[in-house]
């Protein structure tokens, strides 16, 4: 087993690719309210027809994007033969229960597919594409200083009924600046820890014993670290007068243009059609 | 319930410890299962109830959940109301655990507030599986090997962060070296 | 600016942090706070700005108590402070959007703070950072950013609690001079700190010792009394230190030169022309330098390597690295940040593995499919920074002896292996070995983590970094200990950028620019050729400089430490005294 200590190379996921499409220079609030929409009617959305609908929609707006398509997808490679193993497992292993009840399409000894499992694995590798697309449309189209920016626009409303959302933002943005550097920091504890004789590689793969016992010499100095680190950013933080609850200013300012309205509206639109469309099942 | 700045800086760093184990295979422990593998991106959820309240826990626990929404490969997965929802949840169950059973001996609320925490995961997530029905309760079964892996490594760890954070000493105070003197 | 009356501070545990320290820094000076770990400095810096609240006596800022829970804002909208660790203090995704957090916390309309950060980030010399992530800055980039943080906030004042003492010399150097910039645009300041060179800005000095005020007074005053500060586990600067040896046995000379370039003008007032030419005094070895001939444990040839390959982030380590490692020789490896030091050490015991060229260590070739690497573990110990982050058992004596219990050996060759191990380093084996890790301090932990690497007994001890963010005297005990692995016949290489340090240790300097090897030198070389390193872009020590100046002066006169280069002077000077050199000394 190789070692690996790179861990950006993980975390580069989802970075931002300046471009100048439509779907970059929409208001990235207005993006947010719109890749949540799309995502939830996703995961609820069941029929053949709905979900190839989504499909072309979702491939339409990752061209709309300028992102190419197998660059979006290529977050799948590395668990592509486990998802495919995974989407075997789902088709003729069904309880041929519920979802996946119907007709027994197929028979061999315990090994059967039905109409319902077929749907199943079919819809739900679907879904897997869809997300991952629609994933990357977004990440990859806005900076992550402005998605947090974004969250604390859009919860704000809950503001108006006493809901801490503007501190909930700020949890966000704090986590999502100091991914990576905990990833460096994990790094150099896994390169410490290895060459003491440590490390992951040396436990065999499918023994839980030794992979639980590998990962404590990395996973307790890491929690330490963070709440180290969390110590003195609660100093820093006070010491530049933050106080949390107290009203805040936002240094960037959003202006909301007729085509942002336009295109919420449409994807909201779209999303109720496509959940509510009495779609063949 | 006080919203302190401590609050929330724990519930960001717990959380970004929880994306980081998400997204690479420190946390991930193969088992071979139907959902695949065990994991420990739930212990911070589980300190950061123990350490800083139910809120805190909270807030851990939906960011764990929407990390692993976003992430995951898993069909089952990719549903918000497996993945997310439950994990709101489980911020909260250690703590009732831990607050039960410290004023005994701390050290064993930390225990009891990890197991607590892992079992609530395996359970409300497992639940709404099949709920949701993506597979039986009996294919479920097979999860259990996973799900004890995910207890003891929680309780483990949940008590080795735990006891250091706050200084207690857990044991009797002699190392393996000093052994048989 | 800031009135300190009788401060006494306990913490919550009991323990007496501040024992009636009265003292007083004007409006617009700038004033620094030295002390060794524990004498309190950074628990007092903490109470200018409203952290921490006095126990007894007052504290004012700004003209603002600072125990009135009213005065707390408007005392940190006017008094801004930086933290020692750079990383900890940013708190969002972008450079531009964490020098704004402060403004938005006051609650500045959006254009104004706008107006201000653009302001900021070019006073600080970041304007092409803006939209950089934090986790991609330098360690000086950071500061300067938490600084910027400070301008915009237009604050009167700023305390730096140890805020250099994470950086490495080019850091440092960018943070001083945006200090002094501050300093001469009015900004009052106050460093916390324990490096002695910067206290040499400051208009007055403190010194605390154990919660007190031991000594105070302008930087020279102080610095002058050398003795007083080695008593107070002070390390003094190397002029200061040859001025006050040089002033203890001769008089006539002052003992208050602060920089190398006033103690030469003071040599040259003071003593006479040399009669005749020095026998040129070579410097004594710190110990016997290993045979020449003794087998490489460690070689590195054409060393290439490239980082993140396939990513966008993709970057070249390394280009063409060259370097030898004898047994029991102690190799530095120095070098500005990005020049691949680090890269460099990584491969020494195969954590990284070369992308072209050969490293071939303790007889096992890296460079090949399936090299043996559970011998080169066991063999070559790697220490990388701030190791104390990496311990993970709850006591000492577990945590030092993983790497011998991962090595499968029995428990009476783990426990034998970390006694020794521990009081080489000067860890009590007895009193520590059941101690929990918590209760130690910064230094003790990190000679556990030493102690941890030290147990398996390797060849080759490889170290990046080891005295970063120590002070003085925790680092020379450090390095005392080096010099006792030396002994038992341990190889080192270190990785550093502090070349006081390379004087004290090691034998031979490769130096690193850029991927590349630009050149290897016997220390020995350095003392007599300092312009070797001018060329490669260092800053000559002060102490190399003296001894060029002194050459100058007809003084050959060569040594690594102050003391000795005292001593070595005082010889020569004696010397002359009896070759009759009273008529030299007549014409003063």
């Amino acid at each position: 087993m190789s070692e690996n200590f790179e861990l950006l190379r993980y975390i580069t996921i989802g970075q931002y690719l300046p471009r100048s499409s439509p779907v970059h220079r929409l208001d990235p609030a207005v993006k947010l309210l719109a890749v949540t929409a799309l995502v939830l009617t996703v995961a609820f959305l069941y029929s053949y027809v709905g979900t190839a609908l989504m499909l072309l929609l979702i491939l339409g707006l990752v061209a709309l994007a300028g992102v190419p398509v197998g660059f979006a997808l290529s977050g799948l490679r590395p668990a592509l033969w486990f998802v495919a193993a995974l989407l075997v497992l789902e088709l003729l292993f069904s309880p041929g229960t519920g979802l996946t009840g119907g007709e027994t399409l197929l028979s061999w000894g315990f090994l059967h597919v039905t109409a319902g499992s077929l749907h199943l694995t079919l819809v739900s590798g679907l879904r897997l594409v869809e997300f991952l697309l629609l994933m990357s449309a977004f990440t990859l189209t806005t900076r992550t200083s402005d998605v947090t920016r974004a969250v604390e626009r859009v919860l704000s409303p809950l503001a108006a009924l006493r809901l801490p959302t503007r501190e909930f933002a700020l949890v966000l943005t704090i986590a999502l600046r100091f991914v990576p550097t905990f990833a460096l920091e994990m790094e150099k504890l896994m390169k410490a820890q290895a060459s003491r004789g440590g490390g992951l590689t040396r436990a065999s793969r499918w023994n839980l014993l030794q992979q639980a016992r590998a990962r404590v010499p990395l996973v307790v100095p890491l929690f330490l670290m963070a709440l180290r680190r969390a110590e003195d950013l609660v100093a820093a933080m006070e010491s530049r007068c933050y106080v949390p609850g107290r009203p805040r200013t936002m240094y960037r300012r959003y202006r909301l243009r007729p085509a942002d309205f336009a295109a919420l509206a449409l994807v909201l639109a779209v999303c109720a059609a496509l959940l509510w469309a009495p779609f063949p099942a | 319930m006080s919203l302190t700045t401590r609050k929330i800086v724990v519930a960001a760093v717990l959380a970004a410890v929880s994306i980081l184990l998400g997204f690479t295979r420190l946390g991930y422990i193969p088992v071979p299962t139907v959902v695949g593998s065990a994991t420990i991106m739930g212990i911070p959820v589980y300190i950061g109830a123990v350490l800083e309240g139910p809120l805190v826990g909270a807030v851990i626990g939906l960011i764990f959940g929407l990390s692993s929404f976003l992430g995951a490969t898993v069909p089952a997965f990719k549903d918000p109301l497996v993945a997310v929802l439950p994990r709101i949840l489980i911020g909260i169950t250690p703590y009732l655990a831990y607050i039960a059973v410290r004023r005994w001996r701390e050290v064993y609320a930390f225990g009891l507030a990890g197991l607590v925490g892992s079992l609530s995961n395996t359970v409300f997530v497992v639940g709404m599986i099949i709920w949701r029905g993506y597979y039986s309760f009996e294919q479920m079964l097979t999860v259990i090997p996973q799900a004890v892996a995910e207890a003891v490594l929680s309780v483990v760890l949940t008590v080795a962060v735990c006891a250091a954070w706050k200084r207690i000493q857990v044991g009797r105070g002699r190392s393996r070296i000093s052994q048989g003197r | 600016m800031f009135s300190v009356e009788h401060l006494t501070f306990r913490y919550d545990d009991g323990t007496l942090a501040l024992d009636d320290v009265s003292l007083e820094v004007p409006r617009g000076s700038y004033a620094v706070l030295l002390g060794a770990n524990g004498s309190g400095k950074s628990t007092l810096a903490r109470h200018l700005n409203g952290l921490l609240r006095p126990t007894s006596g007052r504290v004012l800022s700004s003209g603002l108590p600072t125990d009135d829970p009213r005065n707390v804002l408007p005392i940190r909208a006017r008094v801004g402070m930086v933290f020692q660790n750079p990383d900890n203090q940013i708190v969002a995704t972008t450079v531009a959007d964490d020098v704004a957090f402060g403004l938005e916390n006051l609650g500045l309309p959006a254009d104004e703070i706008e107006r201000r950060v653009d302001w900021a980030l070019e006073v600080t010399g970041l304007l092409a950072e803006r939209e950089r992530p934090p986790h991609m800055l330098s360690g000086g980039q950071k500061q300067r950013l938490a600084i910027a943080g400070a301008v915009a906030m237009r604050q009167e004042a700023l305390i730096l609690d140890e805020a250099t003492s994470s950086l490495d010399s080019a850091g440092r150097r960018e943070v001083r001079e945006l200090v002094q910039d501050l300093h001469r645009g009015g900004v009052t300041v106050l460093a916390v700190t324990h490096r002695m060179e910067e206290a040499l800005d400051a208009d007055r000095v403190f010194v605390l010792s154990h919660g007190r005020v031991a000594l105070q007074g302008r930087p020279r005053e102080v610095f002058a009394q050398a003795g007083e500060l080695r008593r107070l586990n002070l390390a003094v600067p190397d002029v200061a230190a040859v001025s006050a040896a040089l002033h203890a046995a001769r008089p006539a000379i002052s003992g208050r030169c602060l920089t190398s370039q006033e103690l030469l003008e003071e040599l040259h007032r003071a003593l006479p022309a040399p009669s005749s030419a020095h026998p040129a005094k070579a410097a004594p070895p710190l110990e016997d330098r290993p045979c020449l001939s003794a087998p490489p444990v460690a070689e590195v040839r054409s060393l290439a390597h490239t980082y993140l390959r396939r990513t966008p982030l993709e970057h070249i380590g390394l280009r063409h690295a060259d370097l030898t490692v004898r047994e029991g020789a102690a190799v530095a490896i120095v070098g500005p940040t990005g020049s691949g030091k680090s890269t460099v050490m990584q491969h020494l015991n195969g954590i990284l593995r070369p992308d072209e060229g050969q490293v071939r260590v303790v007889g096992v070739d890296l460079a090949a499919p399936r090299p043996n690497l559970r011998r080169v573990r066991l063999k070559v110990g790697m220490l990388f920074q701030n190791p104390e982050d990496q311990l993970f058992e709850q006591l000492v004596g577990d945590d030092v002896a993983y790497g011998p219990f991962q090595a499968g050996w029995p428990l009476d060759k783990v426990r034998e292996h970390v006694r020794w191990a521990m009081q080489v380093l000067g860890l009590d084996f007895e009193a520590l070995k059941d101690r929990p890790v918590f209760s130690l301090s910064g230094g003790e932990k990190r000679r556990v983590a030493l102690a941890g690497v030290l147990a398996l007994r390797p060849d080759l001890l490889v170290l990046d970094e080891p005295t970063a963010g120590l002070d003085p005297r925790t680092a020379q005990d450090l390095l005392a200990a080096f010099a006792r692995l030396r002994a038992e016949g341990v190889a080192l290489v270190f990785v550093t950028h502090n070349l006081d340090e390379v004087l004290a240790v090691a034998d031979e300097i490769v130096i690193l620019q850029d991927g590349r090897t630009m050149g290897r030198f016997a220390t020995e070389e350095l003392l007599r050729s300092p312009e070797v390193l001018e060329r490669h872009g260092f800053d000559v020590p002060a102490l190399l400089e003296l001894q060029r100046g002194l050459r100058g002066l007809g003084y050959d006169v060569a040594a690594r430490r102050p003391s000795d280069l005292a001593a070595a002077l005082l010889e020569a000077l004696e010397q002359e005294d009896a070759a009759g050199g009273a008529a030299g000394w007549a014409r003063r």
